[in-house]
């Protein structure tokens, strides 16, 4: 995958438009995971996937093939995931809560439109005590503990994509568990 | 590392209580035991949370919505990594995509290019005809301004693409470009007296005049 990856780059920077095709179909699947890890909304997390690779496209030139052609994208990613976070408004958020009304968000008040029953078992399991408690965390604890998920991410991996040194990436990774676990503590039934 | 992240540390690498010592010790503490089991269990949950799938035409939308995507790419499913992804658009040819990487240089290019056909089109333009500063009292014949005897000009004069000769007397600098300043014995100029027949020097004392 690294020799063919280093000759599809190569190609491109020569000019070849077709090789970049390539280069979508082999990384699509990453970079999507990890602005999913950051965004946690398919919808948002494709377009920043698109805005990833046209990124990528416009500013090859900068890419050195020193290093890995994986890490320098999916850095891209996380950049791009971060600003649309930062940009996102609260208040948009169907899932955000309603302020003081305890717990209530706007995905309460719609009404409930009867979705296919496929669709139905997925959005539950989407909504799980897990999802929940993730998104209680603040965002510089969730992000390096989800990217640890996306497969064979390594710490270095992570410290190079959200620009941290690798012992503070693994302090959050730590903390961020800590604090799930807490969650999971003071609710009932959690064992 | 706290007890508690060294336990983190031990589910993160995969080493089993029969395989460490350290860890056994550790997990004697009912506490710890019980985070132990909490983070065995949330690291499963994370590890199986689902994973959402793009739809199955983003490569053809990103290829469409690449900048510089003229002609239309034909996407087919690709099913290999290996496997061709035929198009429509030539490739970009060498020349436009060194030219794309050094904007400056062909910029410095563009303007030396503009600028010495600008420059090199006066110097031309100049040799042909005559031309002269005014000045009341001298004489001008096709191809020559004379400053006769006994006439004083008191300011700087000029004469472009002919000869200047000097039999009176100049109170400024005297310069002929493209052609002969002659200076009679009985003529007197109290500046400098110039004869340009160079096109550089001629660039260099068009340069001065901006100043």
């Amino acid at each position: 995958m690294e020799r063919l990856t280093t000759r599809l780059v190569d190609e491109l920077r020569s000019g070849n438009h077709d090789s970049f095709a390539e280069l979508v179909e082999l990384y699509k699947d990453g970079v999507f995971a990890v602005a999913y890890k950051i965004l946690y909304d398919r919808g948002e997390a494709e377009d920043a996937a698109q805005e990833t690779f046209i990124r990528a496209y416009t500013r090859i030139d900068t890419y050195d093939p020193q290093y890995k052609f994986k890490t320098w994208l999916y850095r891209i990613a996380t950049n791009v995931a971060i600003d649309r976070l930062r940009k996102r408004k609260p208040e948009y958020s169907m899932d955000a809560e309603i302020a003081g009304t305890d717990g209530l968000t706007y995905q309460d008040h719609l009404a409930d439109e009867a979705p296919q029953p496929d669709a139905q078992v997925v959005h539950r399991e989407i909504r799980g005590e897990m999802h929940e408690a993730i998104k209680q965390l603040p965002d510089k604890y969730r992000i390096p503990l989800l990217l640890k998920y996306v497969d064979d991410l390594s710490l270095k991996e992570i410290s190079v994509m959200i620009d941290m040194p690798v012992a503070t990436v693994k302090t959050r990774i730590f903390r961020g568990r800590e604090m799930l676990k807490t969650i999971f503590q003071n609710r009932e039934g959690f064992n | 590392m706290t007890p508690e992240e060294k336990v983190q540390q031990y589910l993160e690498d995969g080493i089993l209580p029969e395989e460490s010592d350290e860890l056994r010790h550790l997990l004697e503490d009912d506490d710890l035991y019980e985070a132990y089991l909490q983070y065995e269990r949330i690291d499963a949950e994370l590890k199986a949370l689902p994973r959402p799938k793009l739809s199955d035409d983003f490569t053809a939308r990103v290829m469409a919505s690449l900048p510089e995507a003229k002609a239309r790419v034909e996407v087919t499913p690709v099913t290999r990594f290996e496997d061709k992804v035929r198009t429509k658009q030539r490739p970009q040819s060498k020349w436009m995509t060194w030219f794309r990487k050094h904007p400056g240089l062909m910029a410095a290019a563009l303007f030396f290019s503009l600028m010495s056909s600008a420059t090199l089109g006066l110097w031309n333009e100049s040799t042909e005809t005559m031309t002269y500063t005014k000045v009341p009292g001298i004489v001008v014949t096709s191809n020559e301004v004379v400053i006769p005897e006994g006439v004083t000009v008191d300011r700087d004069i000029t004469v472009q693409g002919g000869d200047l000769r000097i039999e009176g007397t100049v109170n400024g600098n005297a310069t002929a470009v493209n052609g002969r300043a002659y200076l009679a014995s009985a003529g007197e100029v109290t500046g400098e007296l110039e004869q340009i027949d160079r096109m550089f020097e001629w660039m260099w004392y068009s340069f001065k005049q901006i100043f």
